[in-house]
């Protein structure tokens, strides 16, 4: 029986369809792969382009021009005063406040202090600072409106503030200039006085606890799961383990927070560091993970290699397969701190969601994050505050940006020079 | 005269399965060993044990004794360590660490404390990439990195880094298997140089290679020696009957 | 023995012995050849034989191409190698015993004259002898048998004995036949050659021995006293 094959006619219509059809899907799996990343490019740009539009104006402010006769006022207080570090207390001593409460009556009749925002005294007191000549003049100072007046400059506001407004544009006393106390300043209960400042620390205080524990912790198990640890039923026990912590809902940590830190270890509440030891929980499986599958992909051979010297087993791991396990680790890092940073629920649990007037400035020290100041903030009242979340977020976005950048520019650098 | 290396009646075993059959070998000082024999003869695995790379592998199991100037490797005393420093390895694939060609060859010399000064440390790496005749090739780009170097480069680069610790044995586990002809008669031109300073074993399956470069050659077949003799009558007139069909090609 | 595992090289190696196979007995006919023209006499057939030879030395020519074809393509080891080897070295031997039978027959037309000269008749045996080295030798080429080409060597020693009495004879009788001497004298010279032969046989038995077993024959003892002066 004649069993040899025929030769394949490579030019026949079958083929050629057959071809045609192949050339379409891929052009099609082309497509949908470009179609993916313009709609993932999409979202990312309606989410920073709306976050943009509406918190832009929280970093400005409306402000109005106030004239102070300080010469007049008299105010009990000694140039070397001024210049000491009793300033502030001194200024206040001398009744800066009432002051500036008359000027503003009399500049803008009986309803004159509601005019102005409840921090508006503090402007004046800082120029004083500043200029100390002034207390023998009379100056006009532009300061901070009322929240209501505010909000209707921003065209939100009710129709009495927005009337007040059209009179005082007409009168040509208002202007708008840049909020930076919003970036100095901490909680407050005036949305014109509230800043981001102490969030914004015991954030910083929290991602430092919560690195310091969970980098080192983190890739020294996975060096150790790795390198040293036998193949038996236990260690595969502790992978699958940790594994599944990588997948817990976060929730759960602030609960393990709260019970353990809080409740038998008797931690201080609300302080960055038992928040950051909750996130180090969270995020040191990520990083395990991300360590064990950095360092299973350096090469054997540069194990063999550096065994074959005579590198001791700590000198193969430090000197050899960390340094290039490295940029994947960093890369597990990211991801872990980014969702660190992000975390609201565990937080809440473990008491940081109180009202904190004052940065903290110890681990002990009461303090709050940015996302539950951010929730904090969207849950008030206040009109005024509305503007003042979607600053938040922006800065939230600008710190992990920051955070996430740092962590690429030296994972790239270790790459480079390895 | 004591041997360099002396192994006796040594076995291998991989968890159950036996892959070295009491193998008896004597390595002398400023000699070439060949190892030939076909794939999976256990040559690889036997040069492993000499310097106790096999310790890497969890279910490997040794019988037997090898000794290193008379001293036991395998006692509980024998820093192995030291022992990788004395018997240096290279593998078939070049594998250079991802440094310069510097910290290549200065690493070894380093972590063993054999110099500290930078001075120190300049000549000895010198004098390694001499040796391993790279040094004129390389002498104006140290701290480029070891990887960019060609195959035949990256392998000399492999020899300087185990000859700068100064060892008394080098084993090199099929060398030349990865380069072209030229980088390999480089290397094996090499190894004559080497020859009288250090003992040399050289695992091949080229056995035209092993009639080149060796003193003595060793046919292992099935994890067994079978034959251990000067290489000129191994490949002229082989005692046994498997050796002779192995190197005319009768491989039935 | 197995064969390689390319039997390409088995063709060859086969080849080439097959060329030295035929060498040899073109070899021999040469000298049995020979003798029957000086024995009738036979010019005509003399200067065939003659003419033969350079059949012998283009066979010598192509096992040597061979040969080194074989070495630089095949890289022969061991057994192989000193086969080949040998195969080079004996085509050499015989391309000079078949010189000596055209030697032979280039002195038949010397030899015919109006005399008979009766010791003529001792040589053919003496070639008969020659000729059966000469086959065994290559016969144990053939068979790669390292005790028949011993048996070659030590039938030597009987050849030279021949050799001398024959001299012995031939030198008597042109003492007595001074007449004859310059005829009697290319007989000497005939009956050397088939001595020469025999040797040749020997070295040819020596590198079949060599060729088999990878050591060097014992030293033999090379023939007798008036043998050591004739060199």
């Amino acid at each position: 029986m004649n069993r040899t094959r025929q030769p394949t006619d490579w030019k026949g219509a079958a083929f050629r369809r057959r071809t045609r059809r192949r050339y379409a899907a891929e052009r099609r799996f082309r497509l949908l792969g470009l179609a993916a990343v313009w709609l993932s490019a999409g979202f990312l740009a309606f989410l920073l382009a709306s976050m943009l539009w509406q918190g832009a104006s929280g970093f400005r402010q409306t402000r109005v021009a106030l004239p102070i006769d300080l010469a007049a006022a008299r105010l009990a207080v000694t140039p070397a005063q001024l210049r000491g570090r009793g300033a502030d207390l001194a200024l206040a001593g001398a009744g800066l406040e009432g002051v500036v409460d008359r000027a503003a009556t009399q500049a803008y009749g009986g309803a004159g202090t509601d005019l102005l925002s409840d921090g508006a005294w503090l402007v004046v007191r800082d120029a004083i600072k500043r200029d100390p000549a002034m207390l023998d003049r009379r100056v006009t100072i532009a300061v901070p409106v009322d929240s209501a007046l505010d909000v209707a400059a921003k065209h939100d506001g009710n129709p009495q503030a927005e009337a007040t407004i059209a009179r005082l544009t007409a009168q040509g006393v208002l202007t708008t200039g840049w909020n930076l106390g919003f970036l100095t300043a901490a909680d407050s209960t005036d949305p014109t006085r509230v800043g981001i400042w102490g969030a914004f620390k015991g954030s910083l205080l929290t991602m430092a606890v919560t690195i310091g524990l969970a980098f080192p912790i983190g890739v020294l198990a996975a060096l150790y799961l790795e390198e040293y640890a036998p193949r038996n039923r236990w260690t595969d026990l502790i992978e699958v383990s940790i594994n599944n912590l990588a997948a817990v809902p976060s929730i759960i940590f602030g609960l393990l927070g709260l019970a353990v830190f809080l409740g038998t270890f008797h931690l201080p509440r609300s302080a960055p560091l038992v928040g950051g030891l909750t996130l180090a929980l969270m995020t040191m499986p990520v990083i395990v993970i991300a360590g064990r599958n950095a360092i299973k992909a350096v090469p054997p051979s540069i194990r063999d290699a550096a065994l074959a010297v005579g590198a001791s087993p700590v000198q193969v791991v430090f000197d050899h397969v960390l340094p290039l396990a490295l940029p994947g680790i960093l890369t597990g890092t990211i991801i872990g701190m980014a969702r660190a940073l992000g975390e609201t629920a565990p937080l809440l649990m473990i008491g940081m969601r109180a009202f904190i007037a004052a940065p903290p400035s110890r681990l002990t020290d009461p303090a709050t994050v940015l996302p539950v100041q951010i929730f904090l903030w969207s849950d008030d009242v206040d009109r005024g505050f509305v503007e003042k979340t979607s600053a938040a977020i922006i800065v939230l976005l600008v710190f992990l940006l920051a955070m996430n950048g740092l962590a690429i520019y030296l994972r790239n650098r270790f790459e480079t020079r390895w | 005269m004591t041997h360099k290396i002396s192994a006796k009646d040594v076995s291998v075993f991989y968890g159950a399965k036996q892959a070295i059959d009491h193998v008896s070998i004597d390595v002398d000082q400023d000699n070439v060993v060949a190892f030939i024999g076909p794939s999976g003869c256990g040559k690889s695995t036997f040069l492993r044990t000499l310097n106790r790379m096999n310790d890497t592998v969890a279910s490997a199991r040794v019988t037997g004794e090898i000794l290193l100037d008379g001293e036991d490797i395998y006692a509980p005393s024998m820093d192995v360590v030291q022992l990788r420093a004395r018997v240096g390895m290279v593998f078939q694939k070049p594998n250079p660490f991802p440094k310069s060609i510097y910290e290549n060859v200065a690493y070894g010399p380093r972590i063993h404390g054999l110099a500290t000064a930078r001075a120190d440390l300049d000549l000895m790496v010198e004098q390694s990439l001499r040796r391993a005749g790279l040094w004129d090739e390389v002498k104006d780009r140290l701290s480029d990195s070891g990887t960019a170097l060609s195959g035949g480069q990256q392998q000399r680069l492999c020899i300087a880094r185990a000859i700068a610790v100064d060892p008394e044995v080098i084993l090199m586990d099929e060398p030349c298997s990865a380069l072209d002809p030229i980088a390999t008669a480089k290397i094996e031109e090499l190894i004559h140089g080497l020859k009288g300073r250090y003992a040399i074993v050289i695992v091949t399956h080229n056995m035209q290679q092993a009639a080149r470069v060796s003193q003595q050659t060793a046919f292992f077949h099935l994890g067994q020696l079978v034959e251990f003799g000067r290489t000129g009558d191994i490949f002229t007139n082989p005692r046994e009957e498997r050796t002779r069909d192995y190197i005319t090609g009768r491989y039935g | 023995m197995v064969d390689h595992t390319v039997k390409a090289f088995d063709a060859d190696i086969g080849q080439l012995r097959g060329m030295i196979s035929q060498m040899g007995g073109l070899a021999e006919d040469a000298i049995a050849l020979a003798m029957q023209a000086l024995q009738r006499p036979d010019p005509a057939l003399a200067a065939r034989v003659r003419a033969d030879d350079k059949a012998i030395d283009a066979i010598e020519s192509e096992v040597e191409r061979l040969a080194v074809r074989i070495i630089a393509l095949r890289a022969p080891m061991a057994v192989d190698l000193r086969e080949v080897v040998a195969a080079l070295k004996i085509a050499a031997v015989v391309e000079r015993i078949g010189d000596y039978a055209k030697n032979i027959a280039k002195r038949v037309p010397m030899i015919d004259g109006e005399h008979r000269i009766e010791p003529i008749s001792l040589l053919p045996s003496m070639a008969r002898m020659a000729s059966d080295m000469v086959r065994a030798a290559l016969d144990a080429f053939a068979a790669r048998d390292p005790e028949a080409a011993m048996r070659v060597v030590e039938s030597d020693a009987a050849l030279d004995d021949f050799y001398d009495s024959i001299f012995r004879t031939l030198v008597t009788y042109m003492v007595e036949n001074p007449r004859t001497i310059s005829q009697v004298a290319h007989l000497l010279f005939v009956a050397k050659n088939l001595e020469r032969i025999g040797d040749h046989a020997t070295n040819v038995a020596e590198m079949v021995y060599f060729a088999a077993t990878g050591t060097q024959m014992a030293d033999r003892d090379r023939g007798g006293a008036t043998s050591e002066d004739e060199r």
